[in-house]
């Protein structure tokens, strides 16, 4: 059932992002044209300023498109009239949360990848641009190694999964009560932004006054190979990311199954 | 007897305001069964909590014997009284969406009424009038063959061609095995389609008989005996001096 259900949650994407990924990609090529072109003064200038302006704005199109797409495939998607709909359906609401979270997951990270595809295509107009990657690669190297570049990529994805999980609680808090339903979803993500700040914030503060906290903290990375380091520091955020992904995930789920209040 | 909805000691309150309040209820297969009451009498909660939209604040549903949920869902065919459709989707995806999630949809019967009623399958649902939304979504709902049909105010709103479109495809679609729910205030047209009714006053069953019986034991319509239950005396006369 997961599997018809994210057919039709990326159909639904689809209709928008068919068009936008083909246009990020032939305003980078247009870009890396008006780097390269031979034309004359002036000229040259305004129709590479132009379509270098073009293509970041298509950049931030992407990515603003596939967040605002993340929160109202979820919110009208389950929660206004289409929810008649999606909760009659012989499917779990797990299943329900779960297809929304993956095809907005799938659409930022395809966005993301294609962004820097098409940054790449257009830098690779630029004088010396191979050379600077060079030098980029080699510092990389030295800081990470194989595991740590793998680790990177997932923290990246928690990353992602906690703010799209994030804003699924807060639409589901928001939900509960019968009228200003956008106003409450944004007043509790605005909310848990404050609880996390506060929780990381006391954290450092007894980190900072702790001297046994800090010995111990030294005792771990002590000796350790940069690299390493590097590996255990994104596995304990990896961790955390992930924890807090279960979090939100599970109080959604128990909001949308036993407390769905439908418009 | 072979019952396919029970209902036991059923309430749902919201906050202070009770929905339903202590509602048992038993409803045999091969029925046609008018919901009936006024508004904010609960017909609309009770539906709700047996398509597994909302859940009961105390007591239990079942629907053929199973709890509701995921699999009892499967079950029952539901129409909301509002529209559920996407904005982007054409009418053959909603086909679609149907014979993919429902077992016993049967897309060609679908397919078929659409055509008998002009809808065409390549029709964007966002470009339909209300009232070919109404119809799309009834075809929906009648081309399965679910054990449980749950109609919320089916024919309000519609004019009277598409009302006798309504009744009609909901008694030429239903099985002998399976039952109808519909709700309506529109008492007189769905009248001589009815097996049975239940009156809802208040968050309670008042009177779940046959209509045959009601008009042995009373001598008049349903709908005379729905103005005599709900009837509300107005307020007026003479102005105090």
């Amino acid at each position: 059932m997961l599997k018809k259900l994210l057919k039709y949650d990326m159909r639904a994407n689809m209709k928008v992002f068919l068009l936008i990924w083909p246009a990020l990609i032939i305003f980078s090529l247009l870009g890396r044209f008006s780097l390269t072109a031979d034309l004359q003064g002036r000229l040259d200038t305004i129709f590479s300023t132009a379509t270098i302006i073009v293509f970041v704005l298509a950049v931030f199109a992407a990515f603003l498109f596939s967040i605002v797409l993340a929160i109202t495939r979820f919110y009208s998607g389950l929660l206004r009239n289409e929810g008649y709909l999606m909760f009659t359906l012989p499917v779990k609401p797990w299943q329900l949360i779960i297809s929304k979270y993956l095809t907005s997951l799938i659409t930022i990270v395809v966005t993301a990848l294609l962004s820097v595809v098409s940054i790449f295509i257009l830098c690779s107009g630029i004088p010396g641009f191979t050379a600077d990657l060079h030098f980029f690669t080699a510092f990389m190297n030295r800081e990470f190694h194989a595991g740590s570049y793998i680790m990177l990529a997932l923290l990246m994805l928690a990353g992602v999964s906690t703010s799209i999980f994030q804003i699924y609680l807060a639409c589901s808090i928001g939900q509960l009560f019968n009228k200003g339903r956008i106003l409450f979803s944004a007043l509790f993500y605005y909310l848990i932004n404050v609880v996390l700040s506060v929780a990381s914030t006391t954290f450092a503060i007894i980190f900072g006054t702790s001297r046994t906290l800090q010995e111990a903290v030294i005792s771990i990375f002590e000796g350790m190979h940069i690299q390493t380091a590097t590996f255990v520091a994104l596995s304990i955020s990896l961790l955390l990311s992930a924890a807090l992904c279960c979090v939100y995930f599970f109080v959604t789920k128990y909001i949308l199954s036993k407390r769905l209040n439908l418009e | 007897m072979n019952e396919l909805v029970t209902c036991t000691a059923l309430s749902k309150r919201y906050g202070s305001l009770t929905a339903l309040d202590h509602i048992d209820l038993h409803i045999a297969p091969g029925r046609i069964i008018g919901l009936l009451g006024p508004n904010g009498s609960g017909k609309t909660t009770l539906i709700k909590i047996l398509t597994g939209l909302l859940r009961p604040t105390e007591g239990s549903a079942t629907v053929n014997g199973l709890p509701i949920g995921h699999e009892s869902k499967a079950l029952v065919s539901y129409l909301p009284e509002r529209m559920y459709y996407a904005n982007w989707m054409r009418t053959s995806d909603m086909l679609q969406l149907f014979a993919d999630f429902y077992a016993d949809f049967h897309i060609d019967r679908a397919k078929a009424m659409c055509n008998a009623l002009g809808i065409g399958l390549k029709t964007r649902v966002k470009s339909m009038s209300k009232g070919t939304k109404e119809k799309l979504q009834l075809i929906l709902v009648m081309s399965r063959q679910a054990k449980l049909y749950l109609l919320d105010e089916p024919i309000a709103g519609v004019d009277p061609a598409a009302r006798d479109f309504i009744l009609q495809t909901i008694l030429t679609n239903y099985s002998k095995d399976s039952s109808v729910i519909l709700s309506t205030h529109l008492i007189t047209d769905i009248e001589p389609v009815l097996d049975e009714v239940i009156f809802l006053g208040n968050g309670r069953v008042l009177r779940h008989e046959s209509v045959d019986a009601i008009r042995e034991a009373e001598g008049r319509s349903v709908d005379a005996v729905f103005r005599e239950i709900f009837r509300t005396i107005p307020v007026g006369g003479d102005w105090p001096c």
